[in-house]
C-alpha cells in the first residue's frame, strides 16, 4: 500500500475490515485487536467472527441483524472481497448465472442472435439484483439449467481449457524470463571471471618479465556471442522457448480423425493383362533368393518379379499409330497421360 | 478412385508423350532436320567465305550435304561403335546381381551395363531427330552419350577412368557436348526397355509351363506345335516344354540387345509390344498363344496387337548388321569424306563453343582481370534491381 493511501486515513486492512464496532455485539476493534468481520451471501449482513461461532456453530439460526431474520449457516460466511457489499451481492449473483448461462458467440449464427441471448441475460441478472420477480426468474434459470445441462458442461471444459492454456503460457513466459535473467547474470559474472584472469595473466606476465607475444583482450561483444554460442549449444532446452506468446488465440476444434495415409492419393493400379502373383520364378533368382548379400539388405526379390510382370504388360494396348497420329488420338492420349502423370513417380516406386 | 491399368503406366513415361511418332511423322521431322541442318551449313560456310575474301568478292557456294539415308547411315554405324564402347570399357554385358555404388545398402537385380549400352544408342538416336550429323559429329556426341547412359543407369564411372580407355580424348572433350546432348533429349532420361519386360514375360511363360496359372493353359499350352525354331512339335513333358521356353527366351534377348537398339522400334512401338515381337520372331506359336492368354476374353485387341507385332517383326528383322561387312564400311567412309566438306564450320569446335557458354567465358589469361571484375560488377547491379534493367 502507498504513502498516499496512509495519509488519507486508510488502512492496509481487507476491504470491510476497516469499521471498529461489530453491528451484533458491539465490541470495539480497541478490545479485540485481532477481529475480523464475515458476511453471508444470503443477506450480507456483516458481523465479527466471535459472534458467527457463538450464534452459528450450534446449527442453522436466523440472522442476528434486527428485521432480517433470514437462517444462516456458518459454512457459508466468508471474508467479503470488496468493499461495498452490494457490489459483493452482484458479483457472486453475476457469476452464478454466468456459469448457467456460458454459451459462447462461435455457437450462434449471426451477431443479432447473440446479441439478444446477451440481453435476455442480463434481463434475468438485473431481475435478481434488484429482487423483481426473484420466483420467476429462479425458475427460469433452474429450467435453462436442466435443459442444457450438456451445453452448459462442454461450454464450461472449454472455458477451463482455454484457462488452463493461457496460465501455461503465462508460466512458459516467466520462465523464460526467469532463464533469461539468470542467462545475463552468469554472462556477467564469467565476464568478470575473464577480465579478473587477463588481469592477472598480464600481471604475471610484466612480473615475469617475459616477451611473450602480446594476446588481444578479445572484445567484450565478441566474448558474449562465444559465451552465447556456447551456452545456447549447452542447454538447448529452456532457452529455445520462443521470446513471446501470442495471447488470446482463439482455441481451434479438434480436428477430424485423420484417415489412413494413402501415398498414391487414391490412385489404384488395376492389372489387367496378368494376374499379380507373388511367385515366380527365374533361373536367375534362384540364387539371389537366398544370397546374404541381397536379403540382408531387405531386398525381397519378389519386388523384382512385380516389376518385370507390370513392365512385360505395360503399354501392350498402346497402340503408337494409331494415338500419336490422328489428332484426336494425341488428345485422347495426352489427357489420359494426365491422368496418369500425376502419379507418374509414385507408381513406379511401388512397381 | 482412378484405376490404372498398365498401358496408362506406360502412358505417363515421357517415352510415351514425346518420343513416340507414327512412320510419317519421324520421317517428316528427319527431313526437316536434314533441311534446316542443311540450310545452317550454307549459311555458316558463306559467312566464312565472306569474312575471308571481304566484301564483293561473293560466289554463291554449293556446297553437296547429306541427305536423310546418309545422315541414318552414319548415325546407325556410331550407334553400333556406341554398343562397342560400352562393351569395351568393361560395362560387363553378362546378367548378374549388382551392387548399385551409390547406395550401399541397395542391391538391384538389373542387367544394369546393358541398360547403359542400350540407353546410350537410344540417346544418339534420339538426338539426332532433331540435329543432324552436319552440325554436331556423332562421333563426338557418342561418347559422350556413353558416359551420359552411365550415370543415367546407376553405372557410375569416374570420368577419369573413363577417359583413360579412349585414344587421344580429353575430359573436356566428354563434357562439352554434354549439355547439348540433354538439351537434345529434351531432358529427358528415362528410356523404358524392353529387357525387364522380357524377363517378366519368360517368368509369367514359365509360371504357364509348370501349372501355375491353372492346368487349362498348361495343357493348351503343350498342345502348341512347331515352329521355325522349334522342330520337336507339341512338347511331351514340362522339361520341353521350359527347353522351348527358354530357347525362344535366349533368342529373343539376342534380338533385343542388336537389332531392337538399331531399328527405330522405339519410336514406334512400346517396349512391351517390342518384346513381343522379339519373341514373335524367336517362336511365333507360343507367342500367339501367349499374348491370347494375357488379354482379356472378349477383346478384339489381340488381332490388332498380332497385326502391330508383325510390323514390329519385320522392322526388327530388317535392321542394320551390328558388325558391317567391307562393303558398308566403305559406303561409310564415302559417307565421312563427304560431310567432311559439309560440317558446319561454327559448330566444329564443340569444347570452345561450351566455355564459351560459360560465365567467364574462354581460357584462364584470356580476359583480364578488369574485364572479370566489370562483368562481376554488372552481375551485382542486375541482381540488386529486383525489377530487372528498365526497358
Amino acid at each position: 500500500m502507498s504513502k498516499a493511501a496512509q495519509k488519507h486515513g486508510g488502512s492496509s486492512a481487507p476491504p470491510g475490515q476497516d469499521d471498529d464496532i461489530c453491528p451484533v455485539c458491539k465490541s470495539a476493534r480497541y478490545l479485540n485487536p485481532n477481529m475480523r468481520f464475515l458476511v453471508n451471501p444470503t443477506c450480507y449482513h456483516k458481523m465479527c467472527e466471535s459472534c458467527v461461532d457463538r450464534i452459528f456453530s450450534q446449527g442453522p439460526a436466523p440472522c442476528p441483524v434486527a428485521g432480517c431474520g433470514r437462517t444462516l449457516r456458518k459454512q457459508r460466511f466468508r471474508r467479503q472481497t470488496f468493499e461495498d457489499l452490494q457490489i459483493e451481492r452482484e458479483v457472486d449473483i453475476r457469476r452464478r448465472v454466468s456459469t448457467i448461462f456460458n454459451r459462447r458467440e462461435e455457437e450462434f449464427l449471426d451477431l443479432r442472435n447473440w446479441n439478444d441471448y446477451l440481453e435476455n441475460v442480463e434481463t434475468l441478472t438485473f431481475n435478481l439484483l434488484y429482487n423483481i420477480e426473484v420466483p420467476e426468474t429462479e425458475a427460469k434459470l433452474a429450467a435453462y439449467a436442466a435443459q442444457n445441462s450438456d451445453s452448459i458442461s462442454r461450454n464450461a471444459a472449454l472455458a477451463s481449457a482455454e484457462h488452463d492454456s493461457t496460465e501455461a503460457a503465462f508460466a512458459a513466459q516467466k520462465q523464460a524470463a526467469r532463464v533469461r535473467r539468470e542467462e545475463s547474470l552468469r554472462e556477467d559474472e564469467e565476464d568478470r571471471q575473464d577480465r579478473l584472469r587477463e588481469d592477472r595473466e598480464a600481471q604475471e606476465r610484466i612480473a615475469q618479465g617475459s616477451t611473450a607475444k602480446v594476446t588481444l583482450k578479445k572484445s567484450t561483444a565478441r566474448r558474449k556471442d562465444g559465451a552465447k554460442g556456447a551456452a545456447s549449444s549447452g542447454n538447448a532446452g529452456p532457452s529455445a522457448a520462443p521470446a513471446f506468446e501470442i495471447q488470446g488465440l482463439k482455441p481451434v476444434a479438434a480436428p477430424e480423425p485423420t484417415k489412413a495415409y494413402d501415398p498414391f492419393g487414391g490412385l489404384r493400379i488395376r492389372s489387367e493383362y496378368f494376374a499379380q502373383q507373388r511367385s515366380c520364378e527365374h533361373p536367375w533368382l534362384d540364387k539371389a533368393k537366398n544370397d546374404p548379400a541381397i536379403v540382408t539388405g531387405g531386398y525381397d526379390v519378389r519386388e523384382y518379379c512385380a516389376r518385370a510382370m507390370v513392365e512385360a504388360f505395360a503399354g501392350m494396348g498402346v497402340f503408337v499409330d494409331d494415338e500419336v497420329g490422328t489428332g484426336g488420338g494425341q488428345a485422347a492420349a495426352t489427357e489420359r497421360a494426365a491422368i496418369a502423370a500425376g502419379t507418374d513417380n509414385r507408381t513406379e516406386d511401388v512397381l | 478412385m482412378i484405376l490404372l491399368n498398365e498401358d496408362d503406366i506406360y502412358r505417363s513415361s515421357t517415352q510415351y508423350k514425346f518420343w513416340s511418332f507414327t512412320l510419317d511423322s519421324l520421317s517428316s521431322l528427319r527431313n526437316t532436320t536434314n533441311t534446316l541442318a542443311a540450310n545452317g551449313v550454307r549459311e555458316a560456310v558463306l559467312q566464312q567465305k565472306q569474312k575471308s575474301a571481304g566484301v564483293g568478292n561473293i560466289e554463291d557456294v554449293t556446297i553437296d550435304c547429306l541427305t536423310v539415308e546418309e545422315e541414318q547411315k552414319l548415325v546407325g554405324f556410331y550407334c553400333v561403335k556406341a554398343m562397342q564402347l560400352a562393351d569395351f570399357c568393361d560395362f560387363p554385358t553378362n546378367v548378374k546381381v549388382r551392387l548399385v555404388p551409390s547406395c550401399p545398402f541397395a542391391y538391384q537385380i538389373a542387367d544394369v551395363s546393358r541398360a547403359a549400352q542400350a540407353t546410350a544408342v537410344q540417346y544418339l538416336k534420339r538426338f539426332y531427330l532433331s540435329n543432324s550429323p552436319m552440325t554436331y559429329h556423332p562421333k563426338e556426341i557418342m561418347r559422350s552419350a556413353v558416359f551420359l547412359s552411365t550415370k543415367t543407369e546407376n553405372h557410375y564411372t569416374s570420368l577419369r577412368s573413363f577417359v583413360a580407355k579412349l585414344p587421344k580424348t580429353t575430359a573436356d572433350d566428354i563434357l562439352a557436348p554434354e549439355f547439348l546432348l540433354t538439351q537434345g533429349l529434351r531432358f529427358t532420361f528415362d528410356v523404358r526397355h524392353p529387357h525387364r519386360a522380357l524377363e517378366g514375360g519368360f517368368m509369367e511363360c514359365l509360371a504357364i509351363a509348370r501349372g501355375q496359372r491353372g492346368e487349362l493353359l498348361k495343357n493348351t499350352m503343350m498342345r502348341i506345335g512347331s515352329s521355325e525354331h522349334w522342330k520337336k512339335g507339341a512338347a511331351k513333358d514340362t522339361d520341353q516344354l521350359v527347353a522351348r521356353i527358354q530357347g525362344a527366351h535366349g533368342r529373343a534377348k539376342d534380338t533385343l540387345k542388336t537389332s531392337a537398339l538399331l531399328t527405330d522400334v522405339y519410336f514406334h512401338y512400346t517396349p512391351s509390344q517390342i518384346w513381343l515381337s522379339a519373341f514373335l520372331l524367336a517362336d511365333q506359336p507360343l507367342t500367339e498363344f501367349f499374348v491370347e492368354s494375357a488379354m482379356p476374353a472378349n477383346s478384339d485387341m489381340k488381332q490388332r496387337l498380332v497385326n502391330v507385332l508383325r510390323g514390329c517383326a519385320k522392322m526388327l528383322s530388317a535392321s542394320l548388321s551390328a558388325d558391317p561387312g567391307d562393303a558398308e564400311m566403305k559406303e561409310l567412309m564415302e559417307i565421312d569424306k563427304k560431310l567432311y566438306k559439309c560440317r558446319n564450320p561454327e559448330k566444329i569446335d564443340l569444347v570452345s563453343m561450351n566455355k564459351a557458354a560459360k560465365r567467364e567465358g574462354g581460357q584462364e589469361g584470356e580476359l583480364d582481370e578488369k574485364v572479370i571484375k566489370k562483368r562481376k560488377l554488372e552481375r551485382e547491379q542486375k541482381a540488386d534491381d529486383v525489377f530487372g534493367p528498365p526497358i
